[in-house]
C-alpha cells in the first residue's frame, strides 16, 4: 500500500512540475526579448550575458520539464528543477531585498504586479515547489 | 558515467540541448521580427 502510494505521488508531482516548469518555459521561448528585459531590470547579470541567459535558460526549464515527465532521468531533471528554483528563489529574495519594483518574469507579463509583497508572495511560491522536487530528487 | 549518483553524460547533453535549441531560438526571432542577433536581448 505504501509502495503505491508512493508511486502515485512521485507521478503526480513529475507530471505537475514537469507541466508548470515546461509551460512556464513556453512564453520565453516565444518572446525572449521579454524576457530579456525582465532579466535587466534585477541588475544581477553583466548584459553580455543575458541575452544568452534569455535564450537558454527557457530551453533548460523546458527540457528539464519535459524529461521529468516523460524519461526515466528523474533524479537528474529534480536535480536541474531544484537548482533553477534555488537560482530563482535567491534572484528573487534579493530584489526583494533591494525594494526593485519589477515583476518576476515567471510566467511572461503575469498580472503586471510589482512591489516586495508580490515578490515574497513568489518566493513563497518558488519555496513550495522547492520541497516536492526535492523529494523527487530522493525518494 | 555516475557522479553523486547523476548520470553526467544525461546532464550534459541536456545542458548542450539547451544551448543549440536556446541559439536555433535567436535564428527563428532574428528571422521572424529581423532583430539583429543578440542586440535585442540585451535590454538595452
Amino acid at each position: 500500500m505504501k509502495k503505491i502510494l508512493k508511486f502515485l505521488l512521485v507521478w503526480a508531482l513529475r507530471i505537475g512540475i514537469g507541466g508548470l516548469f515546461a509551460w512556464s518555459a513556453l512564453w520565453k521561448i516565444e518572446d525572449p526579448a521579454l524576457f530579456a528585459e525582465q532579466v535587466t531590470a534585477y541588475g544581477m547579470l553583466p548584459d553580455v550575458l543575458v541575452g544568452l541567459f534569455a535564450l537558454v535558460l527557457p530551453m533548460m526549464e523546458l527540457l528539464a520539464g519535459l524529461m521529468l515527465i516523460a524519461t526515466p532521468w528523474r533524479k537528474e531533471a529534480a536535480l536541474v528543477v531544484s537548482l533553477m528554483l534555488v537560482m530563482f528563489i535567491a534572484a528573487l529574495s534579493y530584489a526583494a531585498m533591494m525594494d526593485l519594483d519589477i515583476s518576476c518574469g515567471c510566467f511572461g507579463d503575469e498580472t503586471g504586479e510589482t512591489g516586495r509583497a508580490y515578490l515574497v508572495k513568489t518566493i513563497l511560491r518558488d519555496l513550495a515547489l522547492l520541497f516536492p522536487s526535492l523529494f523527487l530528487l530522493f525518494a | 558515467m555516475k557522479l553523486f549518483g547523476f548520470n553526467i553524460i544525461v546532464l550534459l547533453c541536456m545542458a548542450a540541448l539547451a544551448l543549440v535549441l536556446g541559439v536555433a531560438n535567436n535564428f527563428r526571432v532574428y528571422k521572424e521580427r529581423r532583430v539583429p542577433l543578440f542586440e535585442a536581448f540585451e535590454g538595452k
